[in-house]
């Protein structure tokens, strides 16, 4: 059985996940800590994918993303190379519609921590940035581990976007999920079973560790 | 210490705060009802707000200067605060949350025996009672050699027992620390207690900076007067003015000490604390230094407060009086009766 399908989709997730995380809690803490114009606007800009359907998002990417691109052209101009039709677009795909869950959960969970202890570790002569190291993340680690195991579930699971964007090349894009749509759409429902079973284990297991980690204290 | 600020508030309304005051190893307590801007003084020093305009200077450094543009961050000043809910960082233990502020780990020793703390390194926060919580809040703010210390409200949650042992610590920093204080209360007895120099505010001024026995006595205006707990405030007429004394119609003539700037015919509004109200013993005839302003008139209620008996007197003047329990007992007051009672020239403050 090809098990690329697996190795893609396990990679591009991690690929997302841990830039969705990093970027993602950094926007959340802005967000939840800071004021700035057009706040609002960005709020709605990021939710806006938890909202339209997959396919309208992957649309949007090749709007912007494709060779003929808004910003697409440029890159293309400038480098002779598109993202579309990519393992990397796939990347992007996830990246896109898995940002949402990231900053929506990681948001909430730095807001429900007392800002006074933030003022404390200032007047206590500590940075913003230390303080966002020794008293922020620490009594927020739990709500953002939440918002990147919800990420990757997003990532691991993304379907429209990516077909819109990257296509469903064999050995290229075709990621687990788009792999089980070609299965069943070719009638090969045994390929299908068996893809369907590794995908459901593998998630399984990666929800069942993180509910493990983050049962620890703090 | 030298502050001098005024602020737009969030709310964009306007916030007012002008304060100046000198303070060398002293206790200062900000004095006044909630919304009064206390709490953002504190912050305003601390650097977690920042006024419009003025100046802040605390030991000489100053903090903030609109004039000269000066605006140290909170981690420049040397305030060591200590937060109405202490603030305790909850994911970590108590020495780790004492020695917070600083880089290497010296003096935590010191500050665990000085506020009695030993044997409790290892716990975290919420393993702690309110009072032991406090003292780590102490301790932390502390630790970093601070040129001020601020407290907020730190007696409010406190029972009565905890209380009398904050005062004793709050006195024990002092005098071995020797580091300023600036605390807030809304609750007169505290402020009376602790304070040093007492500043009251309200409604974002800063109404009256004395003595407690200045502020408590002589009260600038009937806001303050009210804050400092006295009720009988009455309004008159100056009718005449003599060396020493005024005379005073309200619904009855009254002698008052006198003040400086009064003309006959002037507006004037007077009043007497509770405990300076003389209740008069029928059976002992009158001694002169009570024999001014005498009135009748009838106990509507009693309230026990503890050592004191408040009685509401009803009279020409509507009185509040304070009488220790010993003199209620030896009176025989009840409800009903009808007594006489003297407002003691020397104890009626008056004022515009």
């Amino acid at each position: 059985m090809d098990l690329f399908p697996l190795y893609l989709t396990i990679k591009v997730s991690i690929i997302a996940t841990s830039f969705v995380a990093i970027v993602g809690t950094a926007i959340a803490y802005l967000m939840a800590r800071r004021d700035f114009p057009g706040k609002n606007f960005l709020d709605t800009l990021i939710l806006l994918p938890l909202v339209l359907p997959p396919t309208v998002t992957g649309f949007y990417l090749i709007v912007l993303f494709g060779k003929t691109g808004i910003i697409g052209k440029y890159i293309y101009s400038f480098t002779g190379w598109s993202i579309a039709f990519t393992w990397q677009a796939a990347v992007l795909a996830s990246v896109i519609v898995s940002m949402p869950f990231m900053i929506k959960i990681a948001r909430a969970a730095i807001e429900s921590v007392d800002i006074e202890l933030e003022k404390v570790a200032f007047t206590l002569g500590k940075s913003e940035w230390k303080t966002l190291q020794l008293v922020t993340l620490p009594l927020s680690k739990k709500g953002i581990l939440a918002g990147v195991v919800l990420s990757f579930a997003r990532a691991t699971g993304e379907f429209g976007a990516t077909l819109m964007i990257a296509g469903n090349i064999p050995d290229k894009t075709n990621t687990m999920p788009i792999a089980i749509y070609d299965a069943v759409s070719a009638g090969e429902f045994g390929t299908a079973n068996q893809l369907v079973l590794i995908l459901t284990f593998v998630c399984i297991l990666i929800l069942y560790l993180t509910n493990r980690l983050i049962q620890g204290r703090w | 210490m030298d502050i001098e600020k005024t602020f737009l508030h969030a709310k964009k309304s306007q916030f007012v705060l002008k304060a100046c005051f000198l303070s060398n190893n002293e206790l200062a307590v900000l004095f006044g009802p909630s919304g009064a801007g206390k709490t953002l003084t504190l912050h305003a020093i601390a650097g977690l707000v920042k006024p419009d305009k003025g100046r802040i200077a605390v030991n000489g450094n100053t903090y903030f200067d609109s004039q000269r543009n000066i605006n140290l961050s909170p981690q420049k000043r040397r305030v060591g605060y200590v937060f109405q809910n202490y603030a305790l960082f909850p994911h970590l233990t108590v020495e780790e949350n004492i020695t917070f502020g600083l880089k290497k780990r010296e003096s935590l020793k010191e500050m665990l025996s000085f506020f009695e703390m030993e044997g409790l390194e290892k716990r975290y926060p919420n393993q702690l009672s309110g009072g032991q919580q406090q003292r780590v809040a102490l301790a932390r703010a502390l630790i970093i050699n601070p040129d001020i210390m601020l407290l907020d409200e730190p007696f409010s949650a406190l029972d009565h027992a905890m209380r009398m042992r904050l005062r004793l610590d709050l006195k024990k920093i002092q005098s071995k620390y020797g580091i300023p204080m600036l605390l807030i209360t809304h609750d007169p007895i505290e402020a009376y207690t602790m304070a040093d120099t007492l500043i009251v505010y309200s409604y974002g001024r800063v109404e009256q900076i004395g003595t407690p026995k200045e502020v408590f006595n002589k009260p600038k205006n009937r806001g303050v007067a009210r804050l400092a707990g006295i009720n009988n405030i009455f309004k008159g007429i100056v009718l005449d003015i003599g060396e020493e004394e005024v005379l005073i119609q309200s619904q009855e003539k009254i002698i008052a000490p006198k003040i400086s700037g009064l003309k006959i015919g002037d507006e004037i509004t007077w009043c007497i604390r509770p405990e300076q109200v003389m209740v008069l013993r029928e059976d002992k005839p009158l001694g002169k230094a009570v024999s001014e302003n005498l009135f009748s008139g009838k106990i509507i209620e009693i309230i026990p407060k503890g050592m004191s008996y408040l009685l509401f007197f009803e009279g020409v003047f509507n009185l509040e009086i304070e009488i220790p329990a010993h003199a209620f007992e030896r009176l025989n007051l009840e409800k009903g009766k009808t007594i006489r009672v003297s407002l003691k020239k020397s104890a009626i403050h008056a004022f515009d």
